[in-house]
């Protein structure tokens, strides 16, 4: 219809989403999708269950919880969401993947300064300065030696990107 | 074997110079972890754990042992200097800890705690060791299912007993049952949840979500509150108790001990209540409950020890049924099945030495704190007063790295990440995640128990009550969960958790 976007309904007061609703229908989704998926395993019987049983169950049972969660919300007020702290979630989560991206091909010490500057870059007090950088550096050179040199940990400490590099 | 054999035994195990090299090593990381604010013993155990992959089995779980006490102590340390608690368990620690530490004591809340827990986890040593053998011979007479129903015992007490809405509690441990199965299922050989892709055919690596929601998503929990953080951190004077100091702790000790040992045998959440019980009791019975609140030496000694006394028993059931009863417990038992060992009653009679190796070096570790701990008070005050943006980057590398040690794997680092939000967000939502770890680590032993018992019954279902000790794990679950509707116990649950 037009002129009524979703979450606009409440006589155009933007409705906030609870928590209540929000975890219910998380676990509703997560429920029905892993029960998708489980009906294409061999169910089984009871006295002898075949791989498909129990994700049966466990995923049904997951959704039910979900349901009343949700049907609790027509009776019990639940808190609103609060504000997601979204430059922090998006950054923590980009330097833990840069790691994962960078760790073979531009080995442990870079891959470490990255993950550093990139998650330190989620706090307020932080800023790109010379002394950051240096303290930066300073303790990605002790882990690669903590943990490559004294740990023996399989991680190189030049990737195989820089490997042309080297004499 | 006779207990005395094989405390002997433990010792030869224990003592070794590389061991105990180990525990002091597992000991210090521990504390040095644990000081960090914000970072819970969960966290901290779960980011040192896979630096204990590469040893060899005795030596791992010994260094694990020293860890775990490390964690525990030093949880009370930023408890008591900075008011807080890591977890639920050191909530009671910061009321009179941290008014001891305002009125210039902070020395000596932190020599009582060592004190106090040094002689509770003494006591828990001997009671396991005492205790221990006899449960696990029992034990061994039970079949699939009575595993089966202790299993979902601990699963419900853990949900009964952690903070907040217990329905949310429910779907987190269901989704946490749901998570366990992804990997290849052990009785058909078919892969489940996995997407298609050879990364998850092992299934999903316990560490790693324990790692991703404990050490991540805590990591983002203190970055949204960051601008409202305290640094004020008190002064550590004098370390040494005075005369009435002693004279005033040796009771609430005593009686701490007595009901930490007791109390931790419970599944689910004994270090909670033993913690609560204690300050509860030295506020009844104490010659100086009236200063209590206000930073009164037996407020600080009494739920200390019974917090450790109780730490240290929560080993029996993991010990001698391989269930754990906490996710710290949970996460031992993780590492136990790293080394390939699978917990249980026949630990004992498989492994003696492991078995009581593991007892003594429980021992050590809590000698270590009180040797080496407290003179290095310095030390770790100067880690808790490291700003927390120069903190958190480390956290996230110890975090990553350990995942990625795990198996070696990338992939790895990515499930992290994952796991790091969605822990965040369940957290946001109100879903706690400590009974998602649980039944994690608890689904696919409940599974497999469930298939075995029902195909030894031929389907019928009706064996899980027919079996006496079955029938009263079962019963005393039933129980629980009606307790907990009962306004009486709903001011209990509130009560305990009122710190959080």
């Amino acid at each position: 219809m037009p002129g009524e976007a979703p979450g606009n309904i409440n006589g155009g007061e933007p409705v906030k989403p609870n928590q209540d609703m929000t975890l219910g229908l998380i676990f509703i989704a997560t429920g029905l999708f892993a029960l998708y998926i489980a009906t294409d395993y061999p169910m089984g019987t009871l006295a002898r269950m075949g791989p498909g049983y129990l994700p049966s169950v466990v995923s049904i049972l997951l959704a039910g919880i979900g349901a009343v969660l949700v049907i609790r919300t027509w009776f019990m007020a639940s808190p609103a969401v609060e504000r997601w702290p979204m430059k922090a979630i998006i950054l923590i989560t980009v330097a833990i993947v840069l790691f994962g991206a960078t760790v073979k091909g531009l080995g442990m010490p870079a891959a470490v300064l990255i993950l550093v500057l990139v998650a330190a870059s989620s706090s307020i007090r932080f800023k790109l300065s010379a002394r950051s950088v240096a303290g930066a550096v300073v303790f990605s050179v002790a882990c690669t030696v903590v943990f490559v040199t004294l740990l023996r940990m399989p991680m190189p400490i030049v990737g195989s990107w820089l490997q042309p590099f080297t004499f | 074997m006779d207990i005395l054999d094989g405390l002997l035994l433990g010792f030869a195990t224990a003592t070794t110079l590389t061991n105990i090299s180990y525990c002091f090593l597992g000991v210090l990381l521990g504390t040095a972890v644990g000081v960090l604010p914000g970072l819970g013993p969960v966290a901290t155990i779960s980011i040192l754990l896979p630096f204990t992959i590469g040893l060899p089995v005795e030596t791992a779980l010994i260094t694990l042992a020293g860890i775990f006490y490390g964690s525990q102590y030093g949880g009370s340390t930023t408890a008591i200097l900075i008011n807080l608690p890591g977890e639920a368990s050191s909530v009671v620690t910061t009321l009179d800890g941290h008014q001891m530490a305002k009125q210039g004591k902070a020395g000596r809340a932190l020599a009582a705690a060592a004190i106090g827990s040094f002689f509770a986890g003494t006591v828990g040593t001997l009671f396991i060791a005492v205790s221990a053998p006899t449960l696990a011979s029992f034990a061994l007479t039970f079949g699939p299912a009575e595993y089966f129903s202790l299993v979902m015992l601990g699963l419900i007490t853990s949900m009964v007993l952690t903070s907040g809405s217990l329905l949310k509690s429910f779907g987190m441990a269901t989704l946490g049952l749901l998570l366990g199965m992804v990997g290849t299922d052990v009785n058909s050989g078919a892969a489940r949840f996995t997407f298609g892709t050879p990364n998850l055919l092992d299934g999903l690596d316990f560490v790693v979500i324990a790692t991703g929601m404990f050490g991540i998503g805590d990591v983002l929990a203190n970055l949204e509150n960051e601008h409202n953080r305290s640094t004020i951190i008190a002064k550590v004077t004098r370390l040494m108790p005075t005369r009435e100091d002693w004279k005033r702790m040796t009771a609430p000790i005593l009686r701490g001990t007595g009901l930490g040992v007791v109390l931790g045998v419970l599944p689910g959440a004994g270090l909670i209540l033993a913690s609560f019980a204690s300050y509860a009791l030295e506020k009844k019975v104490s010659r100086h409950r009236a200063e209590i609140g206000s930073g009164a030496i037996e407020g600080v000694a009494g739920p200390e020890s019974a917090n450790n006394a109780a730490a240290q028993t929560s080993f029996i059931p993991m010990l001698t049924l391989g269930l754990p009863a906490t996710a710290t417990m949970a996460l031992m038992i993780g590492a136990l099945m790293i080394q390939g060992i699978q917990p249980g009653p026949e630990m004992l009679a498989n492994q003696p030495g492991l078995f009581w190796g593991l007892i003594v070096s429980m021992w050590i570790g809590n000698l270590m704190l009180v040797l080496l701990n407290l003179p290095m008070i310095g030390i770790w005050v100067r880690m808790i007063s490291l700003p927390y943006h120069f903190l958190f980057p480390m956290v996230c590398v110890f975090c990553v790295i350990g995942a990625f040690s795990i198996s070696n794997s990338v992939f790895d680092v990515y499930v992290l990440a994952f796991f790091g939000i969605l822990g965040y967000a369940l957290k946001k939502l109100g879903g706690e995640p400590a009974p998602l770890l649980l039944a994690l680590i608890l689904g696919p032993m409940a599974e497999e128990y469930l298939r075995r018992a029902l195909l030894l019954s031929h389907g019928d279902a009706t064996v899980f009550f027919t079996r006496p000790v079955s029938l009263v794990t079962l019963l005393i679950a039933v129980g629980l969960i009606f307790s907990i509707v009962s306004p009486g116990f709903r001011g209990v649950r509130r009560h305990l958790h009122e710190g959080d």
